[in-house]
């Protein structure tokens, strides 16, 4: 027997499980399980991930959880690379796509511990539970795998879950197993996880009495016609009559024979997180002994906090760090996360879920209110999060705020905890209530498409963007046209769809119409601007008409109509265009005269006449006169070059600048 | 000369008769030659005329033989390991792993059962895992209750 570990279970150090779940997809819907009522991204770890995954030789690498791992197009370079770090390797999977190809590849791997996920023994009990299975491949390419393997010591389970369905086949699931050659066969109760009338018909929180006789009965056929196969199931913990006659042959969860090649099997994600760490006050040692990495790179640890990406970091580095000691800080300060935690009540501890109890046959708990931090409603710049029977007022300014580590911010002023929503609205108000009002501070929490909200002491208030940088004071007219306030979003929200409706959209805001020549044409406030590209972002909220049409390039006119034929006078060909750009000039169009402004001489101001006449800029009011000038610089300069050569021109370009100053030459 | 016949066995030995004489050897004794002057130069391996009195020698050298050889796997039943060491028989629930009879004190752990005889032995474990059962179900139930 080698010994299971190297540190004591009530230290911290190196994690013990390191879970990894390859790809966000399955090949099957099985009716009972999440992935049918989830929709799957197919999103798949980077095999590269490896590279920061150093430094866990002798540690468990757990391989799909809760998706099928053998989806990911590289599972084999990963359970290669998983088993060249020195990893044991154990892998949850239906084992419908172990092809000869990839048995071959992944024969040699580091097998410790395989667990096939089987629900029924017949073709039509399978197949009606494993949408989109084929039972008798399955089964193929599960035998071809277990054949297959090079370590002869793997132990095989198969995971059966328990449905109305397949209830009756549980007895004979035992002797079919048996043959099959697996070293184990656990019974899991399906768990609700959906409404829908097929999966309330497959639950069996009504068949207790019968699901226990049949699991009773397996125990009995195990134990008398000495299988080595062994037994597990929750059901198994609590008192059963069979264990008046066959006392010895249950132990916890688990049944077995006198068989002497009967193995039990070894669960690390129960051995090393199930029991007792120094300051935890729920028997769990999940933080300091397990972690997990999605299909994101995320490292998790409790299944619930991410605490790092294994892309950005070494996972040790991640493991040790800030992040997640903060986790391990406020599992060990608030029970009430761990009471809540689904991980642990049906994973670390799915053996001793008690059958007899309804509400375990469902994936929430009815005692608790609120499981994990969830938001109730918004009251104007507060949310209100509801987390353990309790409710909590943030102000939005806070922005993401996770109840469970309140203790970063308790002593924030403004943020209220209290047993009803009611109580907390109450609060709040007396908060803004007791303040002047000068204190309160808007801040910009949205942005709609024709207005910014802004959240303003207890409420929220939505602004046309056309009004530009206002302040929110107490002197603020709140009842212009098109501001609204509310306590709620979703009031916000109505109010402003529904005004939205009743006006032209470019009265709240500048809107982009249409593109022409170069030009963006822009309603404004009845006006029609339009803007060239060139001028890059043009702020039109809060600037007059007359210090609109002054910028630069800029042309204005009341009518659509009239502002395109405008711009289709300058229609320059979009070569002429790119040539004044190789040139070095920018060509605009400004009160009727044509202008090619130099890159060189910065920003012109074209309504001042001084700059207008700067020497490098090349000006006409005949846009063929215009564009004749631009071309003709194209022939001076090589023809020139070419004849003086590169010194001889610049030698004449500078002499010339020294004596007539600069300008075309 | 006859033919070694294995009648019985205690603890951890083998009792074998040859001709008219009874040998208890260790198991882990090995191979040795069924020859009265040999067997008893080894201190714990024991020759008599009946079965009676080889017993009676294997249990007054039991201190003996434990501190000689190491537990023998002779058995499973269920969730126990039957081991034999020395004259006596000892259930192990497989549940307390790696353990060595040697260096614990056996008195600490209430799971670890001791008889000379193996259907004493498996009532004893039987009886301990009912009662543990017993105990586990009259908890929930006040639990629930």
């Amino acid at each position: 027997m080698t010994s299971l570990n190297t540190l004591p279970l009530e230290e911290f150090g190196l994690p013990e499980i390191v879970e990894i779940e390859p790809i966000h997809s399955c090949n099957f819907r099985c009716i009972q399980c999440h992935v049918s009522y989830e929709t799957l991204t197919k999103n798949k770890i980077r095999p590269d991930f490896f590279k920061n995954l150093k430094g866990l030789e002798g540690k468990w690498a757990l391989l799909g959880s809760l998706y099928e791992p053998t989806v990911h197009p590289h599972f084999r370079e990963i359970a290669q690379g998983l088993s060249d770090a020195g990893m044991k390797l154990e892998m949850t999977t239906n084992g419908s796509l172990f092809n000869e190809s990839l048995v071959k590849d992944v024969a040699h791997c580091n097998w410790k511990n395989v667990i096939f996920s089987f629900d029924g023994i017949t073709k039509e009990t399978f197949e009606k539970i494993r949408r989109r299975a084929d039972f008798k491949k399955t089964l193929e390419g599960i035998k071809r795998f277990k054949d297959g393997i090079e370590n002869k010591d793997t132990f095989f389970a198969v995971n059966f879950t328990l449905l109305r369905s397949n209830l009756h086949e549980i007895v004979d699931s035992v002797d079919f197993w048996e043959d099959f050659g697996v070293d184990h066969l656990g019974f899991i109760a399906m768990v609700l996880r959906d409404e829908n009338k097929e999966l309330q018909e497959e639950c069996l929180n009504h068949d207790l009495v019968e699901l226990k006789t049949e699991l009773e009965l397996a125990a009995r056929r195990v134990v008398e016609k000495q299988y080595k196969i062994t037994l597990s199931s929750a059901a198994y913990s609590s008192w059963m009559d069979l264990k008046d006659i066959y006392p010895a042959h249950f132990m916890e969860s688990l049944v077995k024979s006198n068989n002497r090649n009967a193995r039990t099997p070894f669960n690390a994600r129960t051995y090393y997180q199930n029991g007792h760490f120094p300051g935890m006050s729920v028997n769990c040692r999940s933080p300091f002994k397990f972690a997990r990495i999605d299909y994101n790179g995320n490292v998790e640890l409790c299944y619930q906090f991410t605490v790092g990406n294994i892309y950005k970091n070494e996972f040790l580095d991640i493991w040790y760090g800030k992040e997640a000691q903060k986790v391990r800080d406020l599992v060990r300060s608030d029970p009430k996360v761990c009471y809540s935690c689904d991980y642990f009540r049906f994973c670390i501890k799915a053996g001793e879920v008690d059958y007899d109890k309804e509400a375990n046959f469902r994936n929430e708990t009815i005692d608790n209110y609120y499981n994990k931090p969830f938001l109730v409603e918004d009251k104007g710049s507060y949310q209100l999060v509801g987390y353990g029977s309790m409710i909590y007022g943030f102000p939005k300014s806070m922005g993401d705020v996770d109840p469970r580590f309140l203790a970063e911010y308790e002593n924030k002023p403004g943020v209220f905890v209290c047993a009803t929503t009611e109580e907390v609205k109450q609060k709040i108000d007396e908060y803004f209530a007791s303040i002047d009002k000068s204190e309160w501070i808007p801040i910009e929490i949205d942005n709609w498409i024709a207005h910014k909200v802004v959240s303003y002491g207890p409420q929220l208030v939505a602004i046309p963007k056309g009004y530009g940088k206002i302040v929110l004071n107490a002197e603020f007219d709140f009842n212009a046209p098109g501001i609204f306030i509310a306590d709620d979003v979703e009031t916000l929200r109505n109010a402003v769809d529904t005004y939205i409706k009743t006006v032209n959209i470019s009265e709240l805001m500048p809107t982009v119409i249409e593109q022409i020549s170069g030009y963006n044409i822009v309603e404004w406030q009845n006006n029609f601007y339009g803007i060239p590209f060139t001028s890059g972002q043009v702020d039109l909220v809060g600037a007059t008409s007359d210090e609109i049409s002054k910028i630069p390039g800029v042309i204005k006119s009341a009518s659509l109509n009239m502002i395109k034929d405008e711009l289709r006078k300058l229609d320059f060909e979009p070569e002429f265009i790119e040539l004044c750009l190789h040139l070095g000039y920018n060509a605009i169009y400004f009160e009727g005269v044509f202008y090619a402004i130099p890159h060189s001489i910065g920003k012109v101001d074209l309504s001042n006449p001084a700059e207008r006449k700067h020497p490098e800029i090349i000006s006409s009011s005949d846009k063929n006169k215009f564009r004749r000038e631009i071309i003709s610089k194209t022939y001076a300069y090589p023809l020139l070059r070419r004849f003086l050569g590169d010194f001889g021109y610049r030698t004449l370009k500078g002499w010339k600048i020294k004596l007539l100053g600069s300008g075309k030459l | 000369m006859g033919v070694p016949e294995l009648i019985e066995s205690i603890g951890f030995y083998n009792l074998v008769q040859l001709d008219e004489i009874i040998f208890g050897l260790p198991m882990g004794l090995g191979a040795v030659e069924l020859n009265v002057e040999k067997i008893n130069k080894h201190p714990c391996a024991f020759v008599g005329k009946t079965l009676e009195e080889v017993i009676e020698k294997i249990r007054l050298n039991d201190a003996l033989s434990k501190e000689k050889y190491e537990p023998i796997l002779k058995d499973v039943f269920g969730f126990y390991n039957i081991l034999g060491w020395g004259a006596d028989l000892y259930g192990v629930p497989v549940s307390l792993g790696e353990i060595n009879l040697h260096t614990i004190k056996i008195s600490d752990y209430p799971g670890i059962i001791k008889s000379f005889y193996r259907d004493d032995l498996i009532k004893e474990i039987e009886e301990f895992c009912r009662s543990e059962h017993r105990k586990m179900r009259d908890l929930s139930a006040g639990r629930e209750q």
